[in-house]
């Protein structure tokens, strides 16, 4: 029904995104956002179907770095060897940035508000993450750039800050690798959630429905790209979503069992020589013997945990971004701005840290302490005991921190 | 010694030494608290792991591994908190929220104390005391409480020592 729904508005809605070339032109494949619609939500589609990317530019057989892609190559000589450098620089820290999609999607929380983007800034937006799923034909890296908070992507960013053909390169050297050809290019921009989605829409479905098991066990728990949004969002970041668009329609209802998600792809030399990607990864496992409510809250608490221990990811990327700021602090050396923008993000860092302890607290409250995750042969007691005092000491820090950011940030 | 920065030399120094814990003791951690977290610490000797990594600020890990591997990073831990009050201590703010909770939760636990910290070698566990007694000095600037401080302070006094199953010291 909701389908019917969807196609009926379908017909009525103009087509997304605008094409900024008309040899280009294409419109959402109505696949894509029917896939869209189920994996991501109503609100999604709403978002991605109301507003669209930003800017757009695609391009077909150009060769990013600069001319033409020679007749049976996948890049330029040049792009090749940009992608060669740029690929060692990729981080695969995105891939673990995984909040349950329906934590995700009531957290839109980049407000667009008019900014500017520093050159500093601009300089710490390189290649995070890429990924390909090789039967798909698509490619999808992001980039983060470093912003403070409040702020809407200039349009044509990425072209006039030449992150664009990074972008490109890297996402086309990952469709080279496994030899898929590129039908065309399309770059987009985007500041909020809705914006990343609609912008980043198609990779994510393909990655979805590629097989959403076979993901988490690669990178995490299913929905990390939106994941990688959100935190994008959260913390203040500019996603830039290189998409290269596909050449045959993305498998939209594919069970999750499908083995070729294997192919996702991450050339961070972090990763790159980490498990094979289709390797169990320990996890803790149910004990046996428990009641049906037992393994149910067991259950929860699984997912209390992932919760939680993926907001303490999201402070920890707050906290990075902090790193060349406190260094200036520590060396006496920041301007005025710089303490601002510091204050900025202890701000964020404080927001994410109270959310951090109500989700601590909701675990330790629903009794997830009687269950020995790691095995430590620790009693129900002892976990509780080291839990609440951890809360409270996380408790004390914050309303510290707190009371010391009023005497620096004015 | 009177400064983290001290404080932190000698920690370095006596953690030294300290190599990886083994993979087993860590396979959980990327369950845990990530794939970066499990890349910041796998294989990485206490002293090595990047104190500004995204895998080690997501993580708090030392109450959840086993007793070897934490203490083995308790040593970690040290220098992150110390590196923390040094911003505190100049800028005037910290930014080591969680990491400093974590640590600061498991060195005033006596449970800790009892299960961890015995396995320490000796230059570690002097290490440890000398920030442990420095901590209680700065109470205030950590917010700890007067029963913490005291806590902290008799569990430094006491050192750690003794060690009833005998197990191998990191």
């Amino acid at each position: 029904m909701a389908e019917m729904d969807l196609e009926q508005r379908l017909e009525r809605e103009p087509p997304l995104p605008v094409p900024a070339s008309p040899a280009a032109s294409s419109a959402w494949p109505r696949a894509s956002v029917l896939a869209l619609q189920r994996s991501a939500g109503n609100a999604a589609v709403s978002a991605a179907m109301s507003r669209g990317p930003r800017a757009v530019a695609r391009v077909e057989r150009r060769c990013p770095c600069g001319g033409i892609v020679p007749p049976g190559q996948q890049e330029c000589d040049e792009c090749r060897r940009k992608r060669l450098a740029g690929d060692a620089a990729v981080s695969g820290e995105l891939a673990r940035i995984a909040l349950a999609r329906a934590v995700l999607q009531r957290q839109e929380v980049c407000a667009a508000v008019p900014g500017q983007v520093s050159a500093a800034a601009v300089s710490m937006a390189t290649p995070a993450a890429s990924s390909l799923q090789a039967d798909a034909t698509y490619a999808l890296a992001l980039s983060p750039g470093f912003v403070s908070s409040g702020y809407t992507v200039p349009e044509g960013l990425l072209a006039t800050e030449a992150l664009q053909s990074q972008g490109i390169a890297t996402a086309e050297g990952l469709l080279a690798t496994e030899s898929v050809p590129v039908a065309t290019t399309t770059v987009v921009e985007g500041a909020t959630l809705a914006d990343s989605l609609a912008a980043a829409g198609e990779g994510l479905l393909v990655l979805e429905a590629g097989g959403a098991g076979e993901v988490e066990a690669a990178t995490g728990p299913p929905g990390w790209i939106v994941g990688a949004v959100v935190l994008v969002a959260a913390g203040g970041l500019l996603l830039t979503a290189y998409l290269i668009s596909p050449t045959k329609p993305a498998p939209v209802a594919q069970p999750p069992a499908s083995p070729d998600v294997r192919a996702l792809l991450d050339p961070s030399p972090l990763t790159a020589t980490a498990a094979p990607m289709t390797a169990a990864r320990p996890r803790p496992v149910m004990p046996t013997g428990l009641t049906a409510a037992e393994q149910a809250l067991w259950q929860q608490c699984a997912d209390l945990h992932d919760t939680y221990k993926n907001t303490q990811d999201e402070a920890a990327a707050i906290s990075m971004q902090m790193d060349p700021l406190r260094l200036k602090l520590m060396n006496n050396s920041a301007t005025a701005q710089e303490r601002l923008d510091f204050c900025h993000l202890l701000d964020q860092l404080l927001r994410v840290l109270e959310r951090l302890d109500r989700e601590r607290r909701e675990y330790v409250t629903d009794g997830c302490d009687q269950f020995d995750w790691f095995n430590q042969g620790a009693t129900r007691a002892d976990r509780e005991a080291a839990h609440m005092g951890e809360l409270a000491n996380l408790q004390r820090q914050i309303r510290n921190l707190y009371e010391l950011k009023r005497r620096l940030c004015p | 010694m009177t400064s983290p920065a001290e404080l932190s030399e000698a920690v370095r120094r006596a953690w030294d030494a300290v190599p990886a814990p083994p993979a087993e003791d860590v396979e959980l951690m990327e369950w845990g608290w990530g794939e970066a977290a499990a890349r910041a610490f796998a294989g990485v000797r206490p002293v090595d792991v990047d104190i500004e990594s995204r895998g080690f600020y997501a993580a708090t890990p030392l109450l959840d591994l086993p007793s070897r591997a934490a203490a083995a990073y308790l040593g970690t831990y040290l220098l992150s908190l110390l590196k923390g009050l040094r911003l505190q201590q100049v800028s005037g703010v910290f930014d080591d929220v969680l990491t400093r909770s974590h640590t600061l939760t498991c060195l005033t636990l006596p449970s800790f104390w009892e299960r961890v910290v015995p396995l320490l070698s000796a230059d570690c566990r002097r290490a440890l005391v000398d920030v442990a007694r420095y901590l209680t000095t700065v109470g205030d600037e950590l917010a700890l409480t007067g029963e913490q401080v005291a806590t902290l302070r008799s569990l430094a006094s006491r050192g750690g020592r003794g060690d009833p199953a005998g197990r191998p010291r990191a």
